[in-house]
């Protein structure tokens, strides 16, 4: 019996032990726990709503903002009121970044190592190439969200009802442009270095039988709070009015779904089915996001400042989608007289548990069935959930999950 | 700890990765990093050995099951720096009493808190430039109102409370127009980003004195359906157990 303990695993936002156990060169037990659960949803219940937006933000250190927004809309919901078209592009335009921003992250930083080893690149001057343009475009959107959110990670200006302040655009678009343009065109040559990675020895392993069944609340042209929950089935999309039956397995959802759904506006060719994909994909939706920024900035110049509206009720429950960089954000909350009763969050981490346990049991089975090294299945392994979801201490309310 | 190769480790506890996501933001990390300082840091790099660093950081609050390993990082690193008010105070986390989240100062000796949620870029960077170059680091101790762009407050004590959190955009001092603000008793150093941006403060970045928050609350008027919120936010960030 070979006992492989994985604690911490690296290269992942928070911690997470993975138990991998090996009988004869088959596999037996794997177990993926998850760090101590913060039960943040206890902890909002009996709040007064207008401070829920600033501590949701403290969940995530990755994903403050898509906490943040998906908070308010849940909240305004509850309230009824509808926060200005002004307030929502911003909220948009924060989002992109934020987009933009973790997913250098999870590519450039922690999953640097992993397309080095599947890409077999020994050259170091590359290996570094590709880690500094990872922080060049961290330090990009990082400015952005200072400009328009008062920092990277905190405090952020969405609140129920719209915003707290309005940036100031007119400053902000014309250099934002410009340095967008320029990240956005530096992004080409990782892009095309990442669709060498389905090309990989190990491709087969990160091969899918069967595609999961894809969830995504994305809209057309990447709208990232389009507020409708769909569900790919057989070939085609249909809205998913009811929640439950979310978390049972075989879920997914993030830049796959969303890559599905919006049929990928820089058109490339890939295979839904391998999971080597999801680093290009990410490397496109941080490009798509810089376009979609741009485009929405023009029309941010347009319109009046007028950015919040009064809550009309004090007691309510509303539900919001919002697609997180993982993922669909789900947010269900109850208040009454202004004070939260109940709040229930499913975080993206939370849809793809399921999923992520499943399959890093066909990568180390499919690893050691090719006759690989009991090492290089466990990096496979590791590579697999960096590459699925590499964000496990935003989970509010998982059970910890037993093989 | 001079200029010389100085080994540094992060170390994460029950957080946000936040404080640990703004230290690596920061200018300054670039350079430690670049230089090969940077020894233990599992968010970035492989190695899992944190034995042998001279300085450690520490992101987030402790559990049970973390005490071994603070008491291991104790007895082989010269120094032990909390991050973030998780570290230092316990943090938001540490209301939901159950979990047992304590601050790392309870557990083990701390030679430095560096606090906020997250800490302010400056700071860290500050922190971190002072630890390769052997300089001291030295911590503002003023309140948040010297940094306030919206100072000096003309509101005449008593002050009533009417609201948790601005309604509106404000121009003047928030406890001018009635609403809850920390910055008298809060620490400085995050250039009152809080209250710039549209919110009131909460006091993430530590009290000024332990006894200041008693002292400030003798000069407010709360009413009664507010002292249980307000009660709430003067707990939020884990460093008093206040009881209205």
């Amino acid at each position: 019996m070979s006992l492989k303990r994985v604690h911490p695993l690296t290269r992942v936002e928070g911690n997470a032990e993975v138990t991998v156990k090996i009988h004869r060169r088959k596999l037996q037990e794997l177990e993926l726990n998850l760090p101590t659960l913060r039960k943040f949803e206890n902890l909002l219940c009996g709040k007064i709503v207008d401070v829920v937006p600033l501590l949701v933000a403290k969940i995530c250190g990755v994903c403050p903002f898509s906490h943040q927004v998906a908070a308010s809309i849940a909240l305004e919901k509850a309230l009824n009121v509808d926060a200005p078209p002004l307030a929502s592009n911003v909220r948009r335009l924060i989002l992109a970044m934020e987009h933009v921003r973790s997913h250098a992250y999870n590519v450039f930083l922690m999953g640097l190592q992993d397309s080095a080893r599947l890409l077999g690149l020994n050259e170091k001057e590359l290996v570094y190439r590709l880690f500094r343009s990872g922080l060049n475009i961290i330090r990009f959107a990082n400015k952005v969200l200072s400009s328009i959110a008062g920092g990277s990670i905190s405090p952020g200006i969405s609140t129920v009802g719209g915003l707290l302040k309005m940036p100031d655009a007119g400053l902000l678009t014309n250099h934002f442009r410009k340095e967008a343009q320029r990240t956005l065109e530096g992004m080409y040559w990782a892009l095309n270095l990442s669709k060498n990675l389905t090309a990989s020895k190990y491709s087969e392993v990160f091969n899918l039988e069967e595609v999961p069944t894809l969830v995504t609340s994305v809209g057309e042209d990447y709208d990232p709070i389009a507020n409708t929950l769909k569900i790919h089935e057989g070939d085609y999309w249909k809205e998913l009015a009811d929640i439950k039956g979310l978390l049972t397995g075989g879920v997914f959802t993030g830049p796959l779904a969303r890559a599905v759904f919006t049929n990928l506006r820089l058109k490339v060719e890939w295979q839904t089915s391998n999971l080597l994909n999801l680093y290009m994909l990410r490397i496109l939706e941080i490009m798509n996001a810089l376009s979609y920024s741009v485009n929405l900035l023009r029309d941010l110049k347009d319109l009046k400042a007028h950015y919040r509206e009064n809550p009309q009720g004090e007691s309510g429950s509303g539900r919001c989608f919002v697609e997180a960089p993982r993922g669909t954000l789900i947010y269900e909350c109850e208040v009454e007289k202004d004070v939260v009763k109940n709040i229930k969050i499913i975080t993206p981490t939370e849809i793809n548990l399921p999923f992520i346990k499943m399959f890093s049991r066909k990568i180390v089975e499919k690893s050691l069935a090719k006759g690989l090294a009991l090492q290089e299945a466990i990096e496979n392994l590791k590579t697999a959930i960096r590459m699925f979801d590499p964000c496990v201490s935003c989970a509010t309310h998982v059970t910890v999950i037993d093989s | 700890m001079g200029g010389g190769a100085i080994k540094i480790g992060f170390l994460q506890l029950i957080g946000c990765s936040g404080c640990l996501t703004s230290i690596v933001d920061s200018t300054a990390f670039r350079d430690l990093w670049n230089k090969g300082y940077v020894s233990f840091f599992p968010m970035l790099k492989d190695d899992r050995n944190i034995s042998g660093c001279d300085v450690v950081f520490v992101e987030g609050a402790a559990s049970k099951k973390d005490r071994a390993l603070l008491e291991r990082v104790r007895a082989e690193a010269k120094k032990i720096i909390s991050v973030g008010s998780c570290a230092c105070f316990g943090g938001i986390s540490s209301n939901v009493r159950e979990l047992g989240l304590e601050p790392v100062h309870s557990v083990v000796k701390v030679d430095l808190e560096l606090s906020g949620c997250p800490p302010p870029e400056n700071l860290t960077s500050t922190l971190l430039y002072t630890l390769t170059t052997g300089r001291e680091f030295k911590y503002k101790i003023a309140n948040l109102c010297s940094e306030c762009p919206f100072h000096p407050c003309k509101a005449k004590y008593p002050i009533v409370i009417r609201e948790l959190s601005p309604k509106e955009r404000h121009e003047k001092c928030l406890l001018e127009e009635g609403v809850l603000c920390l910055g008298p008793v809060t620490r400085a150093g995050c250039e009152a980003r809080c209250i710039v941006w549209g919110w009131s403060c909460y006091g993430c970045m530590g009290l000024i004195k332990p006894t200041s928050l008693v002292d400030f609350l003798a000069l407010l008027v709360i009413p009664k359906e507010l002292k249980h919120s307000v009660t709430n936010l003067l707990n939020l960030y884990g460093e008093v157990e206040y009881v209205s």
